[in-house]
């Protein structure tokens, strides 16, 4: 068993299989080896924000290992399995903050949902809802703004 | 939770933004600054076209069509990221049906250096040719009629040497028609008609000794009809109707013994018609009404005059 502390000082004991879907964790524990039952920090994330990470992580212990990276196959958004559909089903910051955790933290697939989970959500909307989402600020000069609304007249008004 | 969502930085937002259809994708641009920058480099349309079009195997029909007409329209790095990825081997490139017919020729289309066939006509492309375009040696049929095409026809389209098919027709081109264009001995068809091209007519015209097909009509060209044009002999139509050409109908055309239409109305030539013409054995039509002085001494069944 592996223990890791949140940033809040909330303390996990996880099997070695679940932590080493983290890329972090599973170099972390090679550098120090086995013996060390020193609980590792993780400060970039929240108690809460390491419950879902866990549950995440657990739900996809059984996966098969990731086949090489397939050229023929596309990974686009809509390639979401339904138990990760559900599990994304969160508040807007909760998402970001998973998101921003898979980063820390290394985890390619939970990564990529969060991603994509996202990319779903800027579908269809505009230019100002997207900044919105993202607390984008616009810092181009109207002239410039227009320049490229000129050159993507032809994706504009989809 | 936090009332406010975190803030996402770019390399994250770089990785949501390359799941989203290029058409997507690339009208993000206008966010901000940072975003328009990393939208437009070759790295993220690497990734993000890495979603949308396999190496190996073609996509399903639909999203492989959106992408083919996007093509016109995609920033520079994205038109390249496609080319040298999925395209550098094929041969044909030609409108689907249901296209969007606007924007440029992509300069990227150089990349394509096995391309045989380009057919880009009957669309809304804007521009001027671009001279990448005189790169590609492996075309056989250039064919970018009807378009909305401006500036002159470069010169160094004479590097296209197993060109058989050159149409520019239905465009608004401007200038003269560069004599290099005399270096493409494979040509079949040379279509210049419905432009705005002034200038002679390149007196070398009779190097292209394959031309079946020779139509110049709608332009502002001026000065004579080349005598060369009697070494055209597997000529069958010439349209010169509808341009400002002075001086004789050369006899030298009595040669081009395929002849089937000559059309030559409204021009300013003059002169006598050469006897030559009338043991043409396949020749259809003769027409040189309103011109400036032509006149004919003989009988000539075949004119229209």
């Amino acid at each position: 068993m592996v223990k890791i502390t949140s940033s809040d000082n909330q303390e996990f004991t996880i099997s070695k299989e679940i932590a080493n879907q983290s890329v972090l964790i599973k170099n972390m524990l090679e550098d120090v080896g086995e013996s060390d039952d020193q609980p590792i920090p993780l400060p970039n994330v929240s108690g809460a924000i390491l419950q879902k990470v866990i549950e995440y992580a657990t739900m996809h212990k059984d996966d098969p290992p990731p086949a090489p990276e397939d050229e023929t196959k596309l990974k686009t958004s809509e390639d979401i399995e339904e138990r990760d559909k559900e599990f994304m089903q969160l508040d807007q910051g909760t998402m970001f903050e998973i998101i921003l955790a898979a980063n820390y933290l290394d985890m390619k697939n939970l990564l990529d949902l969060g991603c994509k989970t996202v990319a779903n959500m800027i579908k269809g909307k505009s230019v100002e809802e997207v900044r919105k989402l993202f607390n984008i600020v616009n810092d181009f000069t109207p002239e410039e703004e227009e320049q490229i609304r000129k050159e993507n007249e032809w994706c504009e008004d989809r | 939770m936090a009332s406010l969502p975190p803030v996402l930085h770019l390399d994250i937002l770089k990785e949501i933004l390359s799941f989203l259809h290029p058409r997507q994708s690339i009208r993000l641009r206008r966010l901000c600054r940072d975003i328009n920058s990393l939208i437009l480099s070759k790295h993220f349309a690497k990734q993000n076209l890495s979603r949308f079009v396999s190496r190996r195997s073609p996509p399903d029909s639909k999203g492989f069509n959106t992408l083919e007409f996007d093509w016109f329209h995609w920033p520079e790095s994205f038109a390249v990221v496609y080319v040298e990825r999925w395209k550098s081997h094929q041969s044909h490139l030609w409108w689907g049906e249901n296209a969007v017919r606007t924007g440029k020729i992509p300069r990227a289309l150089q990349l394509m250096t096995g391309l045989v066939y380009l057919n880009l006509g009957m669309g809304r492309l804007k521009g001027e040719i671009p001279l990448e375009l005189t790169t590609i040696v492996s075309l056989v049929s250039l064919d970018l009629g009807y378009n909305r095409l401006e500036g002159s026809i470069p010169p160094s389209i004479g590097n296209l040497q197993n060109l058989r098919l050159l149409k520019l027709n239905g465009n608004l081109l401007t200038g003269s028609i560069p004599m290099e264009i005399c270096k493409l001995r494979n040509l079949v068809e040379l279509m210049l008609s419905r432009n705005k091209l002034a200038g002679q007519i390149p007196a070398e015209i009779g190097n292209l000794v394959n031309l079946k097909e020779l139509l110049l009509r709608e332009n502002s060209l001026s000065g004579p009809i080349p005598l060369s044009i009697g070494q055209c002999t597997r000529l069958t139509d010439l349209y010169l109707q509808n341009n400002k050409l002075e001086g004789p109908i050369p006899s030298e055309l009595g040669q081009c013994l395929r002849l089937e239409n000559v059309y030559a109305h409204n021009n300013q030539l003059s002169g006598p018609l050469p006897q030559s013409l009338v043991s043409l054995p396949r020749l259809a039509m003769f027409d040189v009404r309103n011109n400036a002085g032509l006149y004919c001494d003989f009988e000539f069944p075949k004119l229209v005059s």
